[in-house]
């Protein structure tokens, strides 16, 4: 091949590497960058305003009935918001009533922007200035969260609750203990030949045959055994069971009323330990039925305080109740209520990482 | 400096890491007349040729050609003086990718205005001077080692240059050839009025040729005459490299 | 630069360091000196010849080479990328993966560095061996300054081939990639491509050639200076070739992070 054949040869060969080269550069530039060639530019420039775009950047994608429809332009801040401008496909619709909000892409990071139609009246996606919605930062709440519970734990508060729970439970196993050994003032209540104590079981007995009574009349009633006028000129011993019934009944009624007797007393609510204690189970059941992290640490806190100031009088034989203690009843009550404030604590503790996470979480969401 | 030079060195010398390759080296050139240069190898002989055109700098001393410092000068007037100066190297130093026609063509296609049909007119006579027309067409590596030279040769004359530098250009030829560029010197020399400096140690072709013989050893000038006196120099030096001369064309 | 021995170690050192910049400031001024002479390149008939010469020696002498190294980048990168991808279902995002490495990283350094290896390479080793029999010197005498007579076409040919040739090496990587997807990784093909120009993005695909380009410069820029700057016969121009590839290859990832942190901040 002579030297100027040679030439021409390569200066073809170069010729046609570049222009397909540069011709598949120009294509490839023409399909990456959307525009079609035929139908001419597609895309649009949409704004939208935000105070927060959550982490939102460049060339994040916007989605649009689930599909891709173009990609942030570009972010631009201003003193009081800022602005995202979209570039996204001409036929996108949004109307009145729209939503756009700033999403995550997945939980190893990245966003996109979603862009929610409504159902109002068509919006000119050029000319109208979008408003999206404030992301709620993920991370920074848990973050947040975090923050506290290190707070709580560092600070003391929740060991501090738990062994004044724990005091408060062995002041009432100590004071329970004592009652049933019958010491003190209370253990004295226990006797016998005690009127008081008479009377208290008196008037619960009372009670309970009225109650009985009045169950076993009611059930005769209720199964249809004659009228009410025929049964009193018929039978004489269900008029005198049933009078003897109200009768009684009316009497404890009367006694409870008037604050006679420890219960009538108690019920009364004159006196200001039987108030601290009503007072105290109430914080435990509110703690108990709302049991969230957020709250229960003040209820908690607030409860042990109560059972541990009336676990103290109590211990010391103060007050009606504090005499009151000696009843068996009444005994089991209580240590029943210590059973269940070591059990609500223990609860407590066990659910504790994940309960605050539970409600970091609801509450985040 | 000898009244009518137009090159003249002046107490030159060139030291390469330290060692003096050329140690205090004066001499001139006379207008129209061809100097060899002569010595055995190692002497200095093609780093003096080099130092003429500045592809060297003197480490002291100085380089006058026509009245121009070379080694001190501008650049434009460097360029100046190397368009009046032809250089033949050793090897020719044809470009490898160019036919002997466009080597020759060279330096007028980049550093003159002529038109492609003066160009080639003046290569045809260049190639016609070294006898080298029937090669135009070839490339170097398809001609032999004469050839080159002797294309070299007329890249070095197309352009009608005042001086002509040769840096052994008989070397690795056989003597025909050898004969051959000598004669082509020295035509060139009468037919042209060109200076030509010769870097040789091919003392019998100097001899030959020359106007005149300097004889360089260790960087110094030994003896600087014409071939006659410098056949008949008493000096130990000259006698010992005509001695070493004679032997080897026995 | 001096013809003195160093009188000390001390001095010795100095001298190196003074000889390592010297040497930078040569490239640079060769590159600069390279880069005005274009158009003079442009304006000769002979200096278009010459780049179209170089062009096709640069560019089309360097394509079965390129070929096979971008096609092997773009396999690995697949294989590599498939495999983690799959175990977590995600082979869809394939195409994405191997383009978006291609277009912003790979593409431009596979370019690179076959430059660098066949053509950087070969100019130092080409200029070198024209120094030391003294066609540089030669031209330098013809008043033929031989940056602009050698280094511009060389230097121009690298810088318009060096984008060229990346967007090929993007092409064939993308390419060996997908081979790889639908042999080894079960992703179909048109799959495979949907996700690879879902991600391109005409930023990445022109930092790149711009990548490449800088890349075409330096290549250039090196190789003429190490070949230019050839001392001491053939062992110079074996030192001067091997330097050549040496220094390129870290460059060009020198380069390469450079503006990559540029760009993607």
């Amino acid at each position: 091949m002579s030297a100027k054949r040679k030439d021409g040869f390569s200066e073809a060969i170069v010729g046609v590497f570049m222009l397909a080269v540069l011709a598949l550069l120009v294509y490839f530039t023409i399909i990456i960058s959307g525009v079609d060639v035929i139908h001419g530019k597609t895309k649009v420039y949409a704004a939208v305003t935000f105070t927060d775009v959550g982490g939102l950047k460049d060339k994040d994608n916007v989605m649009y009935r689930g599909t891709k429809v173009g990609v942030v332009d570009r972010i631009e801040l201003s003193p009081d918001a800022l602005k995202v401008i979209v570039e996204i496909d001409k036929g996108v619709v949004m109307r009145e009533g729209y939503r756009i909000s700033v999403c995550d892409l997945s939980m190893l990071g990245g966003h996109y922007l979603l862009m929610e139609e409504g159902e109002g009246a068509e919006l000119d996606l050029v000319t109208t200035e979008f408003r999206g919605e404030t992301p709620v930062d993920f991370g920074r709440t848990i973050s947040h969260a975090a923050k506290k519970i290190d707070e709580i734990f560092s600070s003391g508060k929740l060991s501090n609750i738990v062994d004044r729970v724990e005091v408060a439970s062995a002041n009432l196993a100590a004071m329970t203990e004592d009652v049933r050994a019958g010491k003190g003032t209370v253990g004295r209540l226990l006797s016998e030949d005690e009127p008081l104590y008479s009377d208290i079981r008196s008037t619960v007995s009372d009670a309970k045959t009225t109650m009985t009574n009045l169950a076993a009349v009611t059930t005769n009633l209720r199964e249809g055994r004659g009228t009410v006028g025929k049964l009193l000129s018929e039978d004489e011993t269900v008029y005198n069971d049933l009078r003897k019934t109200l009768d009684g009944a009316a009497a404890v009624a009367e006694k409870l009323k008037s604050g006679e007797g420890l219960a009538g007393r108690l019920l009364a609510k004159d006196d200001p330990l039987a108030k601290e204690f009503e007072d105290a189970v109430n914080a435990f059941r509110s703690a108990s039925e709302s049991f969230d992290a957020r709250t229960t640490l003040a209820s908690a806190e607030k409860l042990m305080d109560n059972l541990n100031a009336v676990a103290e009088r109590l211990r010391n034989g103060e007050g009606t109740l504090g005499r009151l203690m000696a009843d068996d009843g009444l005994y089991k009550e209580v240590d029943g209520l210590a059973r269940d404030v070591r059990q609500v604590i223990d609860n407590f503790r066990d659910t504790t990482p994940i309960s605050t996470f539970g409600s970091l979480i609801m509450g985040g969401l | 400096m000898t009244d009518g030079a137009l090159i003249s060195f002046e107490n030159v010398t060139k030291k390469f890491n330290g060692t003096a390759v050329l140690d205090g080296l004066s001499f001139d050139v006379v207008k129209g007349e061809i100097l060899a240069i002569a010595g055995p190898s190692g002497t200095g002989k093609s780093v003096t040729l080099k130092h003429l055109v500045r592809l060297l700098t003197p480490t002291s001393g100085r380089i006058v050609f026509d009245g121009v410092d070379v080694a001190s000068c501008d650049s434009k007037t460097l360029a100046k003086v190397r368009d009046r100066i032809g250089y033949l190297f050793q090897g020719g130093a044809l470009l490898a990718w160019m036919t002997v026609a466009d080597n020759v063509a060279l330096p007028l296609r980049e550093c003159t205005n002529l038109s492609d049909d003066e160009i080639d007119a003046r290569v045809a006579k260049a190639l016609e001077d070294v006898e080298l027309s029937e090669a135009a067409g070839r490339y170097p590596a398809e001609i032999s080692g004469g050839m080159q030279k002797r294309a070299g040769l007329a890249r070095a004359i197309v352009r009608e240059s005042d001086v002509i530098l040769y840096d052994e250009p008989t070397s690795g030829l056989d003597p025909v050839t050898s004969v051959t560029i000598n004669n082509l010197i020295r035509r060139l020399n009468k037919k042209l009025g060109i200076t030509s400096v010769v870097v040789t140690h091919d003392l019998l072709g100097a001899l030959a040729i020359a106007d005149r013989i300097l004889l360089l050893k260790d960087g110094r000038v030994v003896e600087c005459s014409t071939p006659k006196d410098f056949v008949d120099s008493p000096n130990r030096d000259v006698r010992e490299f005509l001695a070493a001369t004679k032997g080897q064309a026995i | 630069m001096w013809d003195d021995a160093p009188r000390s170690r001390t001095q010795g050192v100095v001298r190196h360091i003074a000889k390592f910049l010297s040497s930078l400031g040569w490239c640079m001024h060769i590159t600069v000196e390279a880069l005005s002479d274009f158009p003079s390149v442009l304006c000769r008939r002979e200096g278009r010849a010459d780049l179209v010469r170089q062009l096709y020696t640069t560019g089309i002498r360097t394509l079965p080479v390129v070929t096979v190294v971008s096609l092997f980048i773009g396999m690995i990168l697949a294989l590599q990328v498939g495999l983690e991808l799959r175990r977590f279902n995600q082979e869809i995002y394939l195409g994405a993966a191997v383009m978006i490495s291609l277009m912003r990283e790979m593409g431009p350094f596979a370019c690179g560095i076959c430059f660098a290896a066949c053509v950087g390479s070969a100019i130092a080793a080409e200029l070198g061996t024209m120094k030391v029999n003294d066609e540089i010197a030669a031209l330098e005498i013809m008043s033929i300054s031989p940056i602009r007579f050698l280094a511009a076409p060389r230097i121009m040919a690298l810088v318009v081939m060096a984008p060229l040739v990346a967007f090929y090496c993007i092409v064939v990587g993308a390419m060996g990639g997908g081979v790889v997807g639908v042999t080894q990784l079960g992703v179909n093909f048109t799959q495979y491509m949907a996700s690879a120009m879902s991600i391109a993005d005409t930023k990445d695909l022109y930092v790149g050639l711009l990548k490449a380009t800088l890349f075409g410069l330096t290549v250039g820029g090196v190789s003429v200076a190490e070949g230019l700057g050839t001392t001491m016969g053939a062992m110079g121009v074996g030192k001067s070739t091997q330097r050549s590839v040496i220094v390129n290859f870290l460059l060009i990832l020198m380069f390469g992070y450079m503006v990559t942190r540029a760009f993607y901040d």
